[in-house]
């Protein structure tokens, strides 16, 4: 559940390994209706064009000044709250029919790294970013080259590659070479000849900015003939995605991107060309291979197991659903998230986030580290060093400052009351069984025995350091299963699935 | 009597045994990382201005009258510059770095930019920070001489190469595939945080935390995975753990370092002043990084930029002069060296708000007792310009292949895939 979605909630294992594998995959792969449109993503109501035309009549250049600034704000808080409802999102997916499936905005997620087109720098509007997300939602489990036609007639990401004023004559060449370097064949079996050729295909490919669709300016498009990948016609967009998804380079690419994301960090070129060149044969039929991925040995072998390193986003979502709670406040769930590496909607630049290794370096690492603090604690990162509870002292002055640290920003995660209310508390009598219940929820089995061990320590040490495995009893229980957790997220074990 | 360097020296050769065990002691592993073959070595400090500095006005053409034409209003007398040659004077607010400037210890160069220039901020840093124009390159110049100093060295072995940051995220310039640099905004932060309520509980859980991370064998990501990882275990574990246990030790030496050292004589109080600091004391408390990292922003003045540009170079000029000044009375002066740039320079003629837009070439500045001080270039040719912009006369990449090759002692060949001929700076 990890590599398919994002973790699961305690009710959902039991779900899943009361009903077997089979019944699980399918409800994953089964479609759902797209959700409604966020509050936050509405189009501004006066549009672009509107907006530009009245503060141009402004004589006052001050005041134009600001009014720009303002709606720049405005539209900076709003992509924050895009962000925040699409994590909600995910940490409220279920296995179907009752609830949206997690492998769709996995899916959404994936897709999103993959035609990456940020809110930074050129596009700056919360409408367009909101369209292109429900576009990869909607034909996650699509055909490949449905979802590559669906990029090059994406308004945002006409506009991020600057396509939107590519005209016949002077065809700007950005979204032609990105649409094959990253994402369709990868570097290799294209010239730069493909490049432009194609590129005059998609001239007038173009953004109605009154309300942000797709708006094909027929009079700019160069409908004379061109010559790609040594086919000779008078092509246009279609045809170049056509011509692009009949190149084996294609299959292999995506292929190698969709098993990175989902099995291993590292894979082997033999597996990539087999699976991918099947993969274009099947004509890209996504939900069969998920479906038959899901269900074979590769996918659970020792090779695969434990070895995708889980996404800012997995990894907070996941511990989310995991404790089954809520969310925090979102200045604490966004910052964590932008420190960890992953902002949604502002990926580093069109090649995405690159994901594997390169999610963990050391800053990145003590922040996922500490994360854990961050959630059941509502310790925004910026301000954690005020929670350094080894060199907080003892007695009277301790409590004043852990007293000081408590805020309504945190996860409101009461472990003792959900146990109690889903039958559980009854279970667990002992240090171990209370571990072995928090680390099957927050971890994969097998549990290897060294971290089992060192968990269990902690579990049978109590308050004043002697050895006393801590109970349902004690008043303090709450914030001892908040302790264990936050070292079973600290622990390398978690960083993976 | 045997010096904390040689000491540090032989206990690493020790603890290369030690290290084939499954389990290092935090304070060893700490030892380890202290120590470097290359601790005396330079060290080379980046200043990033960003938003792009008014070349223009900082070292001002003040013999040319078309400088005059342009800039009606933001133009700066001759007067009221600080001369440094017949052409040349300094913005006025550069006043505490021109004694540096007549001892020889800060060098101009003069109208450095790449062709074709890009006029967004965003991808003109981004080219100053990879070194390739028009080439999709993830890793930082500095980020690929890391990865040269790192290949063939184990991964505990290379924390001597990192370079440190100050700043929240890692600027592309440093980003690298060895996995090594930090990037701090307070050293305060950069530490695992143990929950318990009570001292000894949070002490248990810290001892846990630190021996659930304890790495086993030296190995990086990638070795490991194509050996399959050890025994049974995925080879990201062990990659992780090592991560970890940099990162908590290089932070708990930083801090400790920060808290002994200090600073001699007064800094200003701005953020830029903090940083240079931060990285003085680092300096002469024989942290092993080689390079170093500062920015400062608001550069980009596209209205009102009098005020603002005397404020922003006031503070450039007052945090660098006292960041000098410190590395002297530590007797570290001989060993950095300071380059300022800027992701492009301003448009020549002002706009209509008592401002500059985005232009293209710009003076770039080192300091330090090694470098050759002085102008470097003819001033701009302001009858001669691009788009209205100043043409470059010199490609940054020349500097740094200076930088390389004469000061971190590293052919910039591995680099940059082309040859760019060295300016005689150091």
């Amino acid at each position: 559940m990890w590599r398919a979605g994002f973790g699961c909630t305690w009710s959902e294992a039991r779900k899943i390994s009361r009903d077997g594998l089979d019944a699980a995959v399918n409800a994953l792969l089964a479609p759902r209706p797209a959700p409604d449109r966020p509050p936050c993503a509405a189009p501004p109501e006066e549009s672009d064009r509107a907006f530009r035309e009245r503060i141009e009549r402004l004589e006052n250049e001050e005041e134009r000044g600001r009014l720009s600034n303002e709606r720049r704000k405005t539209e900076r808080e709003h992509i924050e709250d895009l962000q925040f409802w699409w994590l909600q999102r995910m940490v409220a997916t279920g296995l179907p029919p009752e609830q949206h499936g997690p492998l769709i905005e996995k899916l959404a997620l994936f897709w999103h790294g993959h035609f990456a087109s940020s809110f930074e720098d050129k596009i700056e509007r919360v409408f367009p970013l909101w369209q292109q997300n429900q576009t990869w939602r909607r034909l996650a489990l699509a055909p490949f080259p449905k979802l590559l036609d669906a990029c090059i007639r994406d308004p945002a990401m006409l506009v991020w590659l600057d396509n939107a004023e590519s005209h016949a004559g002077h065809p700007n060449e950005n979204l032609a070479r990105e649409l094959m370097e990253l994402f369709s064949t990868g570097v290799g079996p294209y010239e730069e000849k493909d490049v432009q050729e194609s590129a005059r295909a998609l001239t007038g490919y173009g953004v109605d900015r009154d309300d942000w669709s797709f708006h094909f300016r027929e009079n700019q498009h160069d409908s004379d003939g061109k010559t790609f990948f040594g086919q000779t016609g008078k092509w246009d967009g279609g045809d170049i995605v056509r011509i692009i998804c009949e190149q084996p380079a294609t299959g292999r690419f995506v292929m190698r991107k969709l098993l990175e994301f989902f099995v291993m960090s590292q894979v082997q070129p033999e597996t990539v060309e087999t699976l991918g060149d099947e993969f274009r044969e099947s004509g890209y039929d996504l939900t069969r291979f998920l479906g038959t991925l899901f269900r074979s040995e590769y996918f659970y072998s020792a090779a695969a197991r434990v070895s995708v390193v889980k996404s800012p986003a997995v990894l907070a979502v996941g511990a989310l659903k995991c404790m089954h709670a809520g969310l925090p406040a979102p200045e604490v769930l966004l910052s964590a998230l932008r420190l960890m590496g992953q902002s949604l909607f502002f990926p580093p630049d069109v090649n995405g986030w690159p994901g594997g290794a390169s999610w963990i370096s050391s800053n990145t690492l003590l922040i996922r580290y500490n994360f854990a603090n961050f959630l059941l604690h509502g310790v925004s990162p910026d301000e954690f060093k005020m929670f350094d509870r080894e060199a907080a002292g003892s007695g009277a002055a301790r409590r004043e400052f852990i007293e000081k640290q408590r805020t309504d920003l945190a996860v409101a995660w009461h472990p003792k009351k959900q146990l109690k209310e889903t039958g559980q508390l009854s279970r667990m009598a002992t240090g171990g069984t209370l571990v072995d219940y928090y680390a099957t929820r927050f971890l994969q089995r097998p549990l290897p025995p060294a971290l089992e061990r060192e968990l269990l320590k902690f579990a049978e040490t109590d308050a004043a350091g002697g050895r006393r495995s801590f109970s349902v009893n004690d008043a303090n229980f709450d914030e001892r299963v908040c302790d264990l957790v936050h070292l079973i997220m600290s622990s390398p074990e978690y960083q993976l699935c | 009597m045997i010096s904390r360097r040689q000491f540090l020296k032989h206990s690493a050769r020790g603890l290369t045994l030690v290290a084939a065990g499954t389990y290092v002691p935090a304070f060893l592993a700490r030892t380890a990382r202290a120590a470097t073959p290359d601790k005396d070595g330079n060290i080379l400090v980046v200043i990033q201005l960003s938003g792009g500095n008014d070349g223009l006005n900082t070292v001002v053409p003040f013999a040319d009258d078309l400088y005059y034409q342009a800039r009606p209003s933001l133009g700066l007398a001759a007067d009221a510059t600080l001369k440094i040659d017949a052409h040349s004077g300094l913005h006025p607010a550069f006043a505490p770095l021109k004694a540096e400037f007549d001892a020889g210890h800060f060098s101009i160069v003069q109208n450095v930019g790449y062709p074709n220039p890009n006029r967004s901020h965003f991808k003109s840093m981004e080219i100053w920070h990879t070194g390739s124009p028009g080439l999709s390159q993830n890793r930082g110049w500095l980020g690929r001489y890391f990865d040269a100093q790192c290949s063939g060295v184990a991964p505990r072995e290379r924390n001597g190469r990192i370079g440190v940051s100050f700043g929240k995220v890692m600027p592309q310039a440093l980003r690298n595939d060895a996995n090594v640099g930090l990037a701090l905004d307070d050293p305060d932060t950069f530490q695992w945080n143990a929950s318990g309520e009570t001292l000894a509980l949070a002490r248990e859980q810290k001892a846990i935390f630190e021996r659930i991370n304890a790495p086993g064998g030296a190995a990086s990501f990638d070795t490991l995975a194509s050996l399959g990882g050890v025994g049974s275990e995925p080879a990201a574990l062990d990659f992780l753990r090592h991560t970890a246990l940099n990162a908590i030790g290089a932070g708990d030496d930083i801090r400790a370092i920060l808290r002994k050292q200090k600073n001699e004589g007064p800094y200003p109080d701005s953020q830029l002043a903090s940083q240079l600091g931060m990285i003085s004391r680092l300096i002469s408390g024989d942290f092993p990084a080689r390079v170093y990292y500062a920015s400062q922003g608001g550069f980009d003045t596209h209205a009102n930029q009098p005020e603002s540009h005397r404020r922003l170079l006031g503070d450039l000029s007052s945090s660098l002069s006292a960041f000098l000044k410190d590395l002297r009375q530590h007797r570290q002066h001989d060993r950095v060296i300071v380059m300022a740039f800027s992701e492009f320079g301003r448009r020549v003629a002002e706009n209509g708000s008592t401002g500059t837009d985005h232009g293209a070439a710009a003076p770039v500045f080192l300091f330090g007792e090694k470098v050759k001080g002085g102008l470097h270039g003819p001033p701009p040719d302001l009858a001669n310009l691009i788009d209205g912009d100043v043409r470059h006369t010199v490609d940054f990449r020349q500097v740094y292949t200076t930088l390389l090759e004469d000061w971190l002692r590293t052919p910039a060949r591995g680099i940059f895939p082309e040859r760019f001929e060295k300016i005689s700076l150091i």
